[in-house]
């Protein structure tokens, strides 16, 4: 008996062009920890490159590195927060990664879960560091 | 060399046809290994959760509220930790409403659409909203409120800074 490979083939060429198709359509690169769900919501605005703000249940990471492991359930600590909001160790690490990397542009890549304090908290950082442009990451559901 | 028939004779596969025929079938095989590995690269690799950006800038500090100067009216919507949803203009036209929450506590994110748009169709020039969120309010409701807002004011400024 012969094995008729003719039709695996086609089936595969469709296969291989459907995945290319659809290869990299991911507007921005981002790949959020294990366990952090970004929300939904469509969009329209073009890709863009930036600052990568990851905001966990337990760490902040900054270009995917951690910048804080001390938050729980979201939050910051009390004495970590300054009178304009701002967390003193997040501002301190974006500062060291304002003299490495220049530009203005912050994306957010925060847990659907987050209070809005986390949000403002970390949003005031990077403002008063110098980072003034917002982007939200979330994901597009078409 | 091994052959089909065993004789050794690799013509023996081509049966009687001569070596420079043109008849001869395509060897798949290695294709086939071709398509397979990159197809399992291509899967691993693709990111089939489509990332997008929903723009938002910050409230600017201070006494003067943002898109005081982008129409004749300000837009704030403020959202509660009940899920009642808080809309209030100020400047030539002042007033507000409230959006109460849908049972279950959550937000009625079509009144809230439709309210906007009648505020929209009274001023046209609308361009900018105060987003403002109690602290404990999920950062899923800010961006899904975020989203119904920009169907009919462009742009939203983050506030309670």
């Amino acid at each position: 008996m012969t094995l008729q490979i003719t039709s695996m083939a086609d089936i595969f060429m469709i296969i291989l062009v459907f995945l290319l198709k659809t290869y990299g359509s991911g507007a921005i690169d981002v790949t959020p920890s294990p366990g952090l769900i970004i929300p939904r919501a469509l969009t329209g605005s073009a890709p863009v490159e930036g600052l990568k703000l990851e905001i966990g249940e337990k760490t902040v990471r900054i270009d995917g590195e951690i910048a804080i492991a001390g938050i729980r359930d979201y939050k910051f600590k009390s004495d970590d927060l300054s009178a304009n909001g701002a967390s003193k160790a997040l501002v301190s690490s974006l500062q060291r990664k304002k003299q490495e990397k220049s530009g203005s542009q912050v994306i957010v890549v925060a847990d659907q879960r987050a209070p809005y304090s986390t949000i403002k908290a970390v949003l005031a950082s990077a403002a008063v560091t110098g980072y003034t442009d917002f982007k939200l990451a979330v994901v597009n559901p078409n | 060399m091994s052959t089909i028939d065993g004789s050794g004779d690799p013509l023996a596969r081509l049966g009687s046809r001569s070596p420079l025929s043109q008849d001869f079938d395509l060897n798949l095989a290695p294709i086939i290994d071709c398509f397979v590995v990159l197809i399992a690269f291509v899967m691993i690799s693709t990111a089939f959760a489509s990332i997008g950006i929903l723009e938002a800038t910050m409230a600017a500090g201070g006494r003067t509220p943002t898109g005081a100067a982008s129409g004749d009216v300000r837009l704030r919507v403020d959202l509660s930790a009940d899920g009642a949803i808080g809309i209030e203009l100020s400047g030539k036209e002042s007033g507000g409403f409230i959006v109460p929450a849908l049972p279950g506590g959550r937000r009625d994110d079509v009144t809230l659409s439709r309210k906007l748009g009648e505020v929209k169709k009274n001023w046209p020039g609308l361009k900018q909203a105060r987003l403002v969120a109690e602290n404990t309010v999920a950062y899923k409701d800010v961006v899904s409120s975020i989203e119904v807002i920009r169907r009919t004011v462009p742009g939203v400024a983050l506030d309670g800074f």
